[in-house]
């Protein structure tokens, strides 16, 4: 079903607009408090906008005009489920009874709500699950019950809010394969903090900052060639902007030359964006000798720990080192190293 | 919640030592009763025509109290947890009076609203109805003093559960009644029936509220503790045994209440 909301919460100034086509999958991205949680329980009918529209498969779920007749829809006449962080199975239902509640609640006899609930569980490969209580489940096994059930009530509409966050790292990649196959041809929007289940899940990406839509585009437009730094720091990228003046890329903030030779389509004058992975940016105390290596000098910030490898992070660039290195670093933290990168791994747009 | 002996308590002696004192003064008075007791003459003493018309009575009225306090608790606690509205802090002070009430206060305070000079006595006055110095005052006297104690222990429990079941639930498409019915009560059914248990025994244990509204007619508003209270000048002997009595059935339901709450919470599962 196609999906548009506009809606405009004044106290936590979040002024949103966002479309779905039948079958779209949107990922909204953006930091704590830009207006995402707001976002969505707009859409579910758990928080009123102070005004706005929203309409899904041609009905309206709310029409709040500044002035003129209000509608609003509550929460379980819109046909929008909403697929939280924590699963939330009713504890004293068995994940059976959990999944066939939508269709019970929707009316239909108990026997036929149990057989659709069961053909549900098949699709999320919990069906050997059907009798226990959720307190008997794992997180990830909670979690699948949890699609089943949002997706037994047939909504028009789903919602998840950052339905991986609260999962071990090793049951979140079923759980997102699992998604991918139920969300194609499916209405969504999925909130995240996740790059990997932007591009894995999305057809469409929506930065969302300061409660204001900043970017959006395929997740390729978004994060190959990011135009914040707020992208680039979802993509985790590395962003030099600057402008062409001659075969330098003259960086204002902070001050940086950069000497490029492959300037593709980039005209004299122009603003320009290189986008690089810290992984493919190193660190040396002297400036290095190889002549294809593009060089830069800047005071080291710090460095930061990021499980098998540390982050060593300047204002201009970032680059990511192994731990031995980072050791003979440590000392050096506050003044000018050299960081230096393959300008063939880079991307200039 | 087996606890292993000999694992750190960190509770000081003296702290066992004063609850050791007050554990004591607690059962202490019972076990005083007990050994009064005139064990010869117990059961024709309990079997009396008057004593079993007020056992009678007070199981009646206690029952039919704790009913009203269910019927009109429940909602209570439901709009008092899960609604937000002006005056609602106050609101709930003013309904959990009774809790604090002198009961001899609160029977005047019926009389008042149901009595034939009261409030709302003229009106029913009309219909033809006669409340106070009835069983319908007991109660009404009963269910007065026991529902905040439905009340306070449910609103507690909708808290602490929350509403983030009732949210998905209504994000699946089930109606407000619906919500309530399959997701609320069942999710608090033990504080339900704590709290009935608990406002049970508090109108079978009833006494000022009800002597002021509803007098002390025997068979019809002389429930048991008003019996023990207008034995004991008379035949103290009845009095023991009434009241032990009443001590025994407080004593089943504690445990029953207690064994229900357990069996009935949702969350310990199979697993736990």
């Amino acid at each position: 079903m196609s999906f548009s909301v506009d809606l405009h919460v004044i106290d936590r100034d979040v002024h949103l607009q966002l479309q779905v086509a039948p079958g779209e999958t949107v990922a909204v991205l953006g930091p704590n408090g830009a207006g995402k949680s707001t976002l969505l329980n707009a859409i579910a009918g758990l928080i009123r906008p102070d005004s706005g529209r929203c309409e899904l498969g041609g009905s309206i779920l709310f029409d709040l005009p500044e002035r003129g007749t209000a509608t609003w829809r509550p929460p379980h006449q819109r046909g929008v489920a909403l697929l939280a962080q924590e699963a939330l199975l009713f504890p004293h239902l068995t994940v059976l009874e959990n999944v066939a509640f939508g269709p019970r609640s929707a009316g239909i006899p108990a026997s036929q709500a149990r057989e659709t609930a069961a053909g549900w569980l098949r699709e999320v490969d919990a069906e050997a699950l059907a009798h226990r209580k959720p307190a008997e489940l794992s997180g990830g096994q909670a979690q699948r019950v949890a699609v089943a059930r949002a997706l037994a009530a047939h909504p028009g509409l789903l919602l998840l809010d950052e339905p991986m966050a609260a999962l071990d790292v090793s049951v979140a990649p079923v759980l997102r394969r699992m998604l991918r196959r139920v969300l194609t041809d499916r209405s969504a929007v999925i909130v995240t903090h996740d790059v990997l289940d932007a591009y894995t899940l999305a057809d469409r990406v929506v930065l969302v900052e300061g409660g204001r839509i900043v970017d959006e585009g395929t997740p390729a437009e978004v994060f190959d060639r990011p135009r914040s730094a707020f992208a680039a720091g979802l993509a985790g990228l590395n962003l030099i902007t600057g402008i062409r003046r001659g075969d330098t890329l003259v960086v204002d903030e902070p001050a940086a030359a950069l000497a490029l030779t492959d300037w593709s389509t980039i005209v004299e004058g122009a603003p320009t964006s290189l986008a690089i992975r810290p992984s493919a940016v190193t660190v040396s105390l002297e400036k290095p000798v190889a002549a294809d290596r593009l060089a830069v000098q800047a005071k080291m910030i710090d460095l930061e720990p990021r499980g098998d490898f540390v982050r060593v992070r300047s204002a201009l660039l970032s680059a990511d080192v192994s731990p031995q290195e980072a050791a003979h670093l440590d000392a050096m933290v506050g003044s000018a190293v050299w960081f230096s990168f393959d300008p063939r791994s880079a991307t200039v747009y | 919640m087996a606890r292993v002996s000999g694992s750190y308590s960190g509770v000081p002696r003296w702290v066992m030592i004063l609850a050791a004192v007050g554990a004591a003064f607690v059962l202490l008075p019972l076990v005083a009763m007990v050994l009064r007791v005139n064990w010869a003459e117990f059961v024709p003493l309990i079997t009396s025509e008057s004593s079993v018309a007020a056992l009678l009575l007070s199981l009646r009225t206690s029952l039919a109290a704790t009913a009203l306090c269910v019927i009109f608790g429940v909602p209570m606690a439901l709009v008092l947890a899960r609604t937000d509205f002006w005056g609602q802090k106050v609101l709930r002070s003013l309904v959990l009076l009774p809790l604090v009430l002198p009961p001899v206060v609160g029977g005047i305070a019926l009389l008042y609203t149901f009595g034939r000079r009261g409030l709302l006595g003229q009106t029913f006055e009309v219909l033809g109805v006669d409340i106070a110095f009835s069983t319908t005052a007991v109660v009404i006297a009963q269910t007065f003093v026991a529902l905040p104690f439905l009340v306070l222990s449910l609103e507690g429990a909708l808290r602490t559960v929350g509403t983030r079941y009732e949210v998905i639930g209504a994000t699946l498409g089930a109606s407000p009644t619906t919500v309530l019915r399959r997701i609320t009560l069942p999710l608090v059914l033990p504080a339900v029936l704590s709290g009935a248990v608990l406002s049970f025994a508090r109108a079978l244990g009833e006494f000022g509220a009800t002597l002021t509204f509803a007098g002390s007619l025997q068979g019809t508003t002389r429930t048991l503790p008003l019996e023990i209270y207008l034995q004991r000048e008379t035949d103290p002997d009845t009095a023991v045994a009434l009241s032990l009595v009443l001590v025994v059935v407080a004593v089943l339901i504690v445990t029953v209440a207690h064994r229900t709450g357990r069996a009935a919470d949702p969350r310990a599962g199979a697993a736990s």
